[in-house]
């Protein structure tokens, strides 16, 4: 059943993926993170993912996320140069990573459930859940900024504007490059001292 | 210049000329200030992918569409499989029907009578011409061989239409057609006989056809048999059909079926 829903959907991303004739083309794209990329990707393992999900009786709010978090740890490895394309089809690989995924949200829960093992050393073989929980915590971080510097970090660094650019169309209350650069490196330093105290209050590695 | 001021627009790639080699002297020489950096650094790696995960959720193909279609699919499953279940439950009734009985379709089709206005049989061939007794016409009898029915339109209406249908009989055995056949000569003989309404003539033949036993010939020669009969005596053409009837396995029941119906 999941063939016939990826082969639907794929059927109708044909336009998004028909820019990328082979995995290699694909791959390519989406290190160089195109949005078209990621659709073509997201509508190829679409239907295995709800598959998966629902066999491990997921909600559809955690197969949603299963799904982007697959995507999203592919592409890092990518990023990062710790995937390697070995003429297999990316969409495979990265199904792999949302099986893999649910058995360790799986095996989480159920430790969660009987308390009786430490979950950071479940992590030590898959480094890639790291990225996920850091990310959780990040945000964590971000939300303890104020809003100023939530703002100054979130249109430099998560909407990539450029700083003459946010200057120009007024977003934010500086009216000058260099005060928006200062003021959002204050930003950046607080953040960083922030993961640092909370790297030393728990113990758990984050930047 | 404080070089922790710096560190973004280092990582950012937006330091130049004078400036970045202040920073990178001061780098070299502040161990501090390397782990600010590489923390920096860090946490600009986690922004990424923070981008990166908002980036992917803005263009996925939501596995909610995906639920959508295995819904549509299973829909379409769903109702293929009622369509099954519907014909095979038809098929079923349709080969169990008792002896006699017939689908609605077919009894409708039986109930109503040919229209005898379009429906006008030609004069039978070995019928006697119609004599005048005591200034009525009479239908003659019929003579031995010949065919009657004057007493029962419906009957020959239903044997003239019977008869109308038949065609020469060719035996094919192991892929060749048999010509050499006396009992195929015979049953031919026998049709053309009813063909040109003479069923008195091709009763004796599919006797001595059925006398042979040959189960080859069997079931035609029986169903010739009974029309041949019907086209003589209605009564005896009857009950030879209804001995067709009685078997399920004879090739020609339901044609007996429908013509036994035509004859109510």
């Amino acid at each position: 059943m999941a063939r016939i829903l990826d082969y639907f959907l794929d059927r109708s991303s044909n336009k998004t993926c028909h820019q990328y004739p082979h995995a290699q083309a694909l791959v390519a794209a989406l290190q160089r993170e195109e949005g078209a990329a990621i659709r073509c990707l997201s509508s190829k393992i679409s239907g295995s993912i709800y598959q998966i999900g629902k066999s491990f009786r997921l909600m559809d709010d955690d197969i949603e996320e299963l799904h982007c978090d697959c995507i999203m740890i592919f592409m890092d490895k990518i990023r990062t140069g710790k995937y390697e394309y070995t003429g297999n089809e990316p969409a495979t690989y990265v199904i792999e990573i949302a099986k893999r995924r649910v058995y360790h949200y799986t095996r989480k829960a159920s430790q969660s459930a009987t308390n009786d093992l430490d979950p950071r050393f479940d992590r030590v073989d898959e480094p890639e859940w790291d990225t996920l929980e850091q990310l959780e915590m990040l945000q964590r971080l971000l939300a303890q900024l104020n809003e100023n510097c939530q703002k100054l970090i979130r249109i430099k660094y998560l909407e990539e504007r450029k700083d003459k650019d946010v200057i120009e169309l007024k977003l934010t209350q500086y009216s000058t490059v260099n005060a928006l650069k200062n003021h959002r490196a204050l930003c950046m330093k607080k953040l960083v001292e922030l993961a640092a105290q909370f790297r030393h209050s728990t113990g758990y590695i984050l930047p | 210049m404080n070089a922790y001021d710096y560190i973004e627009d280092y990582l950012n790639e937006e330091l130049s000329g004078a400036a970045l080699g202040v920073f990178e002297h001061a780098l070299q020489n502040d161990p501090e200030l390397r782990q600010a950096v590489e923390r920096h650094r860090d946490m600009l790696g986690r922004l990424h992918t923070l981008r990166l995960r908002e980036q992917v959720k803005k263009n996925l193909v939501s596995p909610r569409s995906g639920a959508a279609m295995l819904a549509v699919v299973n829909r379409r499953f769903l109702a293929a499989a009622a369509a099954s279940v519907l014909l095979a439950a038809a098929t079923y009734f349709w080969l169990t029907l008792p002896p006699g009985t017939e689908s609605p379709a077919v009894a409708d089709h039986i109930a109503t009578p040919p229209d005898s206005s379009s429906v006008q049989p030609a004069p039978l061939a070995e019928e006697s011409p119609v004599q005048i007794d005591s200034g009525q016409q009479t239908p003659a009898q019929p003579r031995s061989n010949g065919a009657a029915h004057a007493d029962d339109p419906g009957a020959r209406i239903a044997f003239v239409e019977a008869v109308r249908g038949l065609e020469k009989i060719d035996y094919i055995v192991m892929g060749e057609t048999r010509k050499d056949s006396l009992l195929e000569s015979t049953l031919n003989k026998a049709i053309h006989f009813l063909k040109t309404e003479k069923p008195s003539s091709a009763i004796p033949l599919l006797e001595s056809v059925l006398a042979q036993n040959n189960t080859l010939y069997q079931d035609d020669a029986e169903w010739l048999l009974s029309l041949a009969k019907l086209g003589r005596d209605t009564k005896a053409g009857k009950a030879a059909l209804e001995a067709i009837v009685q078997n399920p396995a004879h090739g020609y029941r339901r044609r007996a079926i429908s013509l036994l119906g035509k004859l109510e």
